[in-house]
């Protein structure tokens, strides 16, 4: 699956699901059907989110698949494991205080983390305050209460994770989690980085559901010169659809 | 040969308020760079003493400090007018010096000029959209001198409501650590939107010579834009 690099750099970062004017949001729809068709025993609703390395799309992705999810009716949350560099409450214009650090280390209450997104269905648990260590929040028998606390309540649980060549938090993160969703920056990671990500998931027990590429460069990319032509067209049909509409509002 | 006009600038970064940090040490030596500034074509200076560790004098200390120092220029007669301000150096307290005004923002307005760690890779954007949260407009200082971040970095800081300010001896200067490469990047890139001399005791002041560059390279609108037309809305509040 390929979402359109991105045109101009001020759409990094940027939830875009909704917007017909945005061939790429079409891509994250295209993710959402195929992560709804993969759970639909109701056995895949804890997703972790993973790449190899930084900046390769992951949080935009995240984000943007639960608003996609939200849209058809499924009640989810989006929580930051990327205890490091948290960047899910910027994507929803929140505040990350009073989050997983509150809940694990002070014994908040859980419905006092839990923030609403102006998304429907989109709920989001930040990060908190700073964590030195990660280890510990995730070995701890809190985190597991957290994520099957989060599991009865909503449709999916989304999680938002470091890179996994930079940090070891899939090992641990992978005993809770009942697929992994696989992010690859196109033309930017490099094979070796892949394997090797997808390697270190796998010895550690998880199930690798498939992967994403994000970024995606046509001029790079060797195999798939018609991808262009057909983001073209698609580009054309929304760009019709939304003459159509405007002509009838005249 | 045709002689490019001379713009008119305002200076938002400047080290000349004299004993409160590294910049200058004596009246003297301020008297000296404010005579660079106004022979540089430069109207408005917004004096921006560093706190971090190492100067950490109360905000009141630092506005008297400014007061005695405006009145000694003015009876010098130099065709100036100062402002003061701060660069806050990002830690982990930022939030809590701003809210608590341990720390001044430029000219009595909503804009903060801030500096990040030059090497330990910082959370820039974090930084921003937090104080951007608590109303403010983050103006990253020199952020061609911090050697993890890219153009990916500006582009984010940006996109959560910041600004960019990069020095003038890093466009006409000596191209240490591959500062003028990354300006120019920033200006192709439309990401710059602060030119600022930084200016300390014994260091050059190239505004002038940098302005120049940058009306030749990138045109005379950007120029003054990113030498007078940007620093002037944080003048008026």
């Amino acid at each position: 699956m390929f979402f359109r690099k991105k045109a101009n750099a001020s759409d990094v970062g940027k939830i875009i699901v909704g917007d017909v004017t945005q061939v790429a949001a079409e891509g994250y729809d295209r993710l959402r059907d195929n992560i709804l068709f993969l759970n639909a025993d109701g056995n895949k609703k804890v997703i972790q989110v993973e790449s190899s390395v930084a900046s390769e799309g992951k949080t935009t992705t995240v984000c943007n698949l639960a608003v996609s999810l939200g849209l058809t009716g499924k009640k989810v949350v989006v929580v930051d494991l990327d205890f490091r560099r948290p960047k899910v409450h910027r994507e929803f214009n929140l505040d990350k205080d009073e989050g997983i650090a509150e809940y694990i280390l002070s014994g908040k209450d859980l419905s006092k983390i839990v923030k609403k997104s102006e998304y429907e269905n989109v709920d989001v648990v930040t990060r908190g305050a700073e964590i030195h260590n990660s280890s510990f929040v995730f070995i701890s028998e809190k985190f597991k209460a957290l994520i099957n606390a989060l599991k009865e309540k909503y449709d999916y649980v989304l999680l938002d994770c470091p890179p996994v060549l930079l940090v070891s938090d899939y090992i641990h993160i992978s005993k809770v989690s009942d697929g992994v969703l696989f992010i690859v920056a196109h033309a930017r990671t490099t094979k070796g980085q892949v394997l090797e990500a997808v390697k270190e998931l796998k010895k550690n027990g998880a199930n690798v559901l498939g992967a994403v590429f994000t970024m995606y460069d046509k001029k790079k990319s060797k195999y798939y010169r018609s991808g262009g032509t057909y983001t073209t067209s698609a580009s054309r049909y929304y760009k019709k659809n939304e003459t159509t509409e405007n002509s009838s509002e005249n | 040969m045709k002689q490019q006009r001379i713009l008119p600038k305002i200076d938002v970064h400047t080290h000349i308020l004299p004993n409160v940090d590294d910049g200058s040490i004596s009246f003297a030596n301020s008297m000296c760079l404010l005579k660079d500034c106004v022979d540089n074509g430069v109207t408005d200076v917004i004096l921006t003493p560093h706190y971090r560790a190492k100067y950490r004098l109360d905000s009141q200390e630092i506005k008297d400090a400014f007061v005695k120092f405006s009145e000694q220029v003015k009876n010098e007669g130099l065709a100036i007018r100062l402002y003061l301000g701060q660069e806050i150096f990002a830690d982990r307290h930022v939030k809590e010096l701003v809210t608590s005004a341990k720390v001044l923002p430029l000219a009595d307005s909503k804009y903060l000029l801030v500096e990040f760690d030059f090497v330990s890779d910082t959370d820039i954007v974090e930084t921003v959209y937090e104080l951007k949260r608590l109303g403010y407009n983050v103006i990253v200082a020199h952020i061609e001198r911090y050697t993890y971040a890219d153009l990916n970095t500006a582009f984010a800081v940006k996109d959560a409501g910041g600004l960019i300010q990069v020095n003038s001896n890093a466009i006409v200067g000596k191209n240490r650590g591959g500062y003028k490469k990354k300006v120019k990047e920033l200006f192709k890139a439309g990401l710059v939107d602060f030119v600022a001399s930084d200016v300390h005791v014994g260091r050059e002041y190239t505004m002038e010579k940098a302005c120049q560059y940058v009306a030749k390279k990138f045109g005379e609108d950007v120029a003054l834009d990113v030498f007078y037309n940007n620093a002037k809305k944080i003048l008026e509040g």
